[in-house]
């Protein structure tokens, strides 16, 4: 007998012949054995599985996946149990941190960083942890037919477990997959509607569906057809979603930049549906369009006046409340009426709380306005933010939107203290960066490298960061080991051929930090630092890998210093005759809006 | 019956109704004429209340057949107005004052009357403030009422006020309406030289001081006092006096409306913009229809860079409906051409050459001779990219050059000059019937380097300056041109024809300058003495403006002017290249100013280098963080760098939702900053000498 088994790679697969191949590959040399759970492919899934050393069972569906999975499990004996699924690969360049974790023995799982990859794989990705990684023990066994679980098994029986949050990497190429199944049922859908209309072709309802899976496919010119025919089809006044066939067709119109249709055709339906507050919405989107912005407020305090529409009306949650304030303040703001815009927004939060957009916009409003250190007090008073998490969250939303000085604040009061002390830490960090102190941002970092296990995760973010402020610092004294610096250091030596940044590199987290330290620079003076900085931004985006978000990240960026440049105007004696003007250029900058 | 004299003409009015004429006036010898010309054919009599003359006034008056009547002047216009009327043996009556005309809507006068229910009637006023077309403010003013049914009261500015007659009640109380009358007179006694020939504004000034002093709740006096104020030059006394006039007023006076136009103005014109805002912001609402209103409050916030809102309160001057507009007194144009000019202007901030070639095209299709709308429209027709052929074809297929006065030929040549189309500039010269416009013609042919032909000019002039007024600055400027020619080695013969054409006080530095030139060719450098320094400054520039960068050169060394000092007014005069040249050389040796600075910066950003514009930007800001126009182009430079990233980045991922929408952020944000230009405004005879 050998050395023991550590981990057992198990999974369930059904004719993943496509990607099954990239997903075993990936953990060549990771795992110790293979279990592939076969529930009834039709391809060469299995034959694929064996080349690559698995052992390949076969088990009859019976629409339950933890029995699939469990089939799996029980033949493990590896001391860990590691689960992907077959459009999945493990983080290549991460081997070794997945085998060292799978020594220790203080911990029952482990989470992974599952990226999603969305789309085409252009748009980024979203990240989940997820339990993937667990000990092999008899009593740990997968619960629910559908959407089965690990954890609580885990937890059932081993009420002290205790899970460890780690930084490996899967990923998850599915969501394609699934967006091109999502695709595939609107077409579907399509198809069987358009069978009917053939058979009937003056089915009303029909072809008001029809309508609506095209307008929701972006074929907004093709649903309007369909529309139009509808509505001639049926009684306004008498059929129960006539109002909603209304509304999408001056939606399409819309749409279709068609907005003076869309306008007169709003005006005739509010008409025949009054107290559908939807349509009182749209007109003003008309209206806005239409350059008559100060009807468009008109019509949008009138809407919300009416309220919510009656239940007959088929409505989208916050039409009438939240979502029209909302609009109403985005349109105060356009047309100058900072106070009105304000008080808006305001009542936005007053019909739901939970919502960021308003609060996004107020505070980058007051910071424009000159009123930043109004918001600390604002907040105490306007909100009952009990818990640290609520704190932490409002003080991530003023970060984003560049309101150092208010985030500072509230840090160092009684509930700032009480956010937990990675966060706290980093925040208080960025803060100082964004209000240009550099030393007092360094000194912030290096006391909370000192902290211990329980901050880990941010101690390992803090690291990064910590050694980007002393570069910008031109504390030279230790070597550099973050690739940023690295990078950094190699142009302003003055090399021939500075290092760009490459490949794992350019995916996510690698942006956020030129950010911090493009405006970093700018903010605390150092502008030879910044134009290194926008140097090495500009060359890595000439490399091909370089994903869209790098160039959105720079964009705004480089708007946030234009910005700062903008506020020093304002503070002039010129700046003060033309405070208006300068103030509407700066609200129009790109900006976060947490949408 | 009425007999009535009119140049020896009878005419017998059996039944029909009477016109009388009534004027005061004080030395009206020169303009009698002019004036009674114009009504004598119809008039059945006129009254002349003569307050002094010591002219020909009242001979003049009689051989038109007039009642002249002799009025001690006791500094009351209603008093000596009211002794005319006493006499009035016709129906009706026409006031008229020395100064003025009918221009039209004599002919139909009686029949117009003869049915008339009104009792008083307001006409068309048209106040010429110069001699073009534009230069004009159009009102109504009631002239023309039944003989003894008004009288004059007030003692400065006289007021009609009904006689109440008892018997008369019934009639009083039926409120009787105000007719309006076609009939137009025109009125050009504001002209600046009949201002100031007769000392208008002085005397006013005097009466209303007084009257103001008598009275000091007044509003109306006030007003009036204010404007005097206005025109004598004193902008900051009259402001306060407007702001204490506006307080008096009653809401409904008839003259708030222009006591605010003339309010919002004054504050305008003495750089209170913020207060013309605020004024205007209330006030335009009251007044609608009131394009006067509508259109300075677009100025004045143009003024403060807010283009958006400008446009709304320019769009709001030009929808003014013409029939309510009649009720105020406006400037001409001013719900017309004026604000299609203005949007135009605003349109060419944001770089939408096509909008502005547009709203122009309609502006000088209404007012052939207004300069602004010439300017503009020629710069946008080359923002289009047309050549200045394909310009002057566009001009005639819009508005027919032969049709155009002279002045408007004038104004159309000089914009295409100041867009450096000298050839066809010079072209529409030789077509204008007069040949008032030689100096625009030498000039162009200067500039063109047929300076024998400008020579040409220059000695036509000089022979016809006999009969010109301003004979002496006409011919300076062209002496200066032909100056230039001759010492750029142009023509053949020496200077001295042309130095006796220069004024004797500046004849000794010009002839020392000229030998200067001279020597300097020979030899090489030389030394300026000091009185030709200003003139050879002067010369200097001038010669930059004639496209002769290197004698500006000379003649800037003979000045003892400084080389950052030539090297921005190269930049200036639109020769960027040899300017930034120049400029760079000053600045590796450490001797460029904050000025310079600005200047290289604007040279790199003009050539799309954005980063390296920003950062010689951010580099002056350093020294100088107060110069503002850095900053402005500093802020364009990093946003025109956002633009690109996200253009790139929207090439490779065509239709990125984010991208998208930050690109249109960004859009809208450097539409907005168009308001606050910062960039040297060259025009097009400036830019098209960057390539020399």
């Amino acid at each position: 007998m050998g050395e023991p088994l550590l981990i057992s790679l198990c999974m369930i697969v059904k004719d993943e012949g496509a990607t099954l191949a990239r997903c075993l590959s990936s953990v060549q040399g990771a795992v110790d054995e293979t279990i592939v759970v076969d529930t009834g492919s039709t391809d060469d899934s299995a034959e694929i599985a064996k080349r690559y050393g698995a052992v390949v069972v076969r088990e009859q569906w019976k629409g339950d996946f933890a029995a699939a999975r469990n089939a799996g499990v029980c033949l493990a004996q590896g001391r860990w149990i590691l689960f992907l699924d077959g459009d999945e690969a493990l983080e290549s360049s991460q081997h070794a941190q997945l085998r060292q974790l799978a020594t220790r023995d203080d911990y029952e799982g482990f989470f992974l960083q599952v990226r999603n990859y969305v789309g085409n794989g252009e748009q980024g990705a979203t990240v989940n942890p997820i339990l993937r990684l667990f000990r092999n023990r008899p009593e740990y066994r997968f619960q629910g037919r559908i959407h089965e679980q690990i954890a609580a098994s885990i937890l059932e029986s081993r009420p002290g477990a205790s899970f460890h949050l780690t930084e490996l990497v899967i990923h998850h190429y599915g969501y394609q997959r699934e967006y091109i199944e999502a695709k595939d049922k609107v077409r579907r859908n399509m198809d069987l509607l358009e069978a009917a209309l053939q058979a009937e072709p003056d089915h009303a309802f029909y072809r008001y569906n029809l309508g609506v899976e095209y307008l929701r496919s972006g074929r907004p010119e093709e649903a309007l057809e369909h529309f139009a025919r509808a509505s001639r089809l049926v009684d306004p006044e008498r059929t129960s979603y006539a109002h909603l066939l209304s509304k999408y067709e001056i939606r399409c119109k819309q749409a279709l930049g068609r907005w003076e249709e869309a306008y007169v055709q709003t005006a005739g339906a509010i008409r025949l549906y009054p107290g559908y507050t939807d349509l009182l919405q749209y007109k003003a989107l008309c209206e806005r369009a239409l350059g008559r912005q100060a009807e468009a407020i008109g019509t949008l305090i009138e809407a919300m006046k009416q309220g919510v529409p009656q239940p007959i009306y088929h409505t989208e949650e916050g039409i009438g409340t939240y979502q029209t304030a909302y609009l109403l303040g985005e349109l105060l703001e356009e047309y100058g009426h900072y106070e009105e815009a304000l008080l808006a927004y305001k009542k936005a939060l007053g019909y739901r709380s939970s919502l960021t957009p308003p609060l996004y916009r107020m505070f980058r409003l007051l910071r424009v306005a000159g009123r930043e250190k109004e918001i600390p007090q604002w907040l105490k008073t306007s909100f009952r933010l009990a818990s640290p998490e609520a704190w932490a969250k409002v003080v991530a939303i003023l970060l984003q939107c560049r309101c150092g000085r208010a985030a500072a604040a509230i840090l160092q009061e009684k509930q700032g203290r009480k956010l937990p002390e990675g966060f706290r830490l980093l925040a208080e960090a960025e803060a100082e960066l964004q209000r240009g102190r550099l030393d007092a941002a360094r000194r912030g970092l290096r006391s909370s490298g000192r902290k211990g296990q329980g901050a880990r995760d941010s101690a390992l973010a803090s690291a990064a960061i910590a050694e980007h402020l002393r570069w910008l610092d031109g504390d030279v004294k230790e070597p550099w080991s973050d690739r940023i610096t690295i990078a950094l250091a190699s142009s302003s030596q003055g090399s021939e051929q500075p290092i760009k940044l490459t490949g794992d590199e350019l995916s996510g987290g690698v942006w956020p930090q030129l950010q911090r330290l493009l405006e970093g620079s700018y903010s605390c003076g150092k502008r030879q630092e910044g134009l290194h900085v926008l140097h090495l931004w500009q060359r890595t985006l000439e490399s091909p890998e370089a994903t869209p978000a790098g160039a959105d990240a720079l964009v705004h960026g480089l708007s946030a210093i234009a910005d700062r440049h903008l506020a020093l105007l304002t503070s002039s004696d010129f700046g003060k005759r033309h405070k208006e003007a300068l103030t509407a250029a700066r609200l129009r900058l790109p900006h976060e809006d947490g949408m | 019956m009425y007999f009535c004299y009119a140049r020896g003409e009878w005419a017998m009015a059996e039944g029909s109704i009477t016109i009388g004429v009534h004027l005061i006036a004080k030395d009206e010898a020169g303009r009698l004429p002019r004036c009674l010309d114009s009504v004598s054919e119809w008039a059945s009599q006129i009254v002349l209340v003569d307050t002094g003359s010591s002219d020909r006034t009242q001979e003049i008056a009689r051989a038109y057949g007039a009642v002249v009547v002799s009025h001690v002047w006791e500094n009351d216009f209603s008093g000596a107005r009211n002794e005319g009327l006493k006499r009035a043996d016709t129906d009706w009556v026409l006031v008229l004052d020395a100064d003025e005309e009918l221009a039209e809507g004599g002919e139909g006068l009686h029949a117009e009357l003869a049915g008339a229910t009104a009792d008083r009637y307001s006409v068309r006023m048209e106040h010429r403030l110069g001699p073009r077309p534009e230069e004009a403010v159009l009102s109504r003013a009631v002239r023309l009422f039944r003989a003894g049914k008004y009288r004059y009261e007030g003692r400065v500015h006289e007021q009609l006020a009904r006689i109440e007659m008892a018997g008369d009640l019934e009639e009083a109380i039926a409120a009787p309406e105000e007719g309006l009358s076609e009939l137009r007179l025109l009125h050009y006694g504001y002209m600046p030289e009949e201002m100031a020939r007769k000392g208008t504004a002085e005397r006013n000034k005097r009466l209303l001081e007084r009257e103001a002093a008598d009275s000091p709740e007044d509003s109306f006096v006030a007003y009036n006092l204010a404007v005097a104020y206005v025109q004598s030059g004193e902008r900051a006394r009259a402001l306060r006096l407007f702001e204490k006039a506006l307080n008096l007023a009653d809401p409904n006076a008839p003259y708030r409306p222009t006591l605010v136009r003339d309010y919002a103005e004054t504050a305008l014109n003495l750089d209170e913009g913020d207060k013309a805002v605020d004024l205007l912001a209330s006030e335009s609402k009251k007044y609608p229809d009131y394009p006067d209103l509508a259109l300075l409050q677009g100025k004045a916030l143009q003024a403060q860079g807010r283009l958006p809102e400008a446009s709304r309160a320019y769009e709001a001057a030009a929808s003014c409906r013409p029939e309510r507009m009649e009720a105020y007194i406006c400037l001409a144009g001013a719900g017309s051409y004026r604000p299609w000019t203005a949007l135009g202007d605003v349109a060419r901030m944001r770089g939408e050459a096509a909008k502005a070639d547009r709203l122009y095209s309609a502006a000088i299709v209404a007012a052939p001779s207004y300069r602004p709308a010439w300017q503009g429209w020629v710069e946008a027709m080359r923002e289009l990219g047309m050549s200045y052929g394909e310009v002057r074809d566009r001009i005639e297929a819009t508005v027919k050059l032969s049709s155009l006065t002279d002045g408007a030929k004038r104004e159309a040549a000089l914009a295409l000059a100041d867009a450096g189309g000298y050839e066809e500039a010079l072209e529409l010269v030789r077509t204008m019937n007069t040949s008032f416009d030689r100096e625009l013609a030498c000039f162009c042919l200067a500039v063109l380097g047929r300076h024998e032909e400008a020579a040409m000019e220059v000695r036509q002039a000089l022979a016809e300056r006999e009969g010109k007024k301003q004979g002496e600055s006409v011919g300076r400027n062209m002496v200066e041109i032909a100056l230039l020619g001759i010492w750029n080695g142009h023509t053949e013969e020496g200077p001295d024809w042309l130095l006796s054409a220069i004024p004797e006080t500046d004849r000794e530095a010009a002839r020392k300058l000229s030998a200067l030139v001279r020597r300097r060719e020979k030899e090489g450098e030389v030394n300026g003495g000091g009185e030709v320094r200003e003139l050879a400054f002067r010369l200097s520039d001038r010669a930059l403006t004639l496209r002769l960068p290197d004698l500006a050169w000379i003649l800037a060394e003979m000045s003892g002017e400084s080389e950052l000092s030539f090297a921005k007014r190269l930049f200036r005069r639109g020769y960027s290249l040899r300017g930034a040249d120049r400029l760079l050389r000053l600045m590796q040796r450490g001797e460029l100013d904050e000025g310079g600075y600005l200047l290289l910066g604007e040279t790199l950003f003009g050539k799309g280098h954005y980063s390296t514009a920003a950062a010689v930007f951010e580099e002056a800001l350093a020294s100088w963080p107060e110069m503002m126009p850095a900053r402005l182009g500093v802020t364009e430079c990093y946003l025109r760098m956002a633009v690109s990233v996200a253009d790139e980045g929207l090439r490779r991922n065509p239709g990125h939702p984010r991208l998208s929408r930050e690109r249109g952020r960004l859009e809208e944000s450097l539409r907005l900053l168009a308001g606050l230009p910062w960039r040297t405004p060259w025009n097009g005879a400036e830019r098209s000498n960057s390539d020399g």
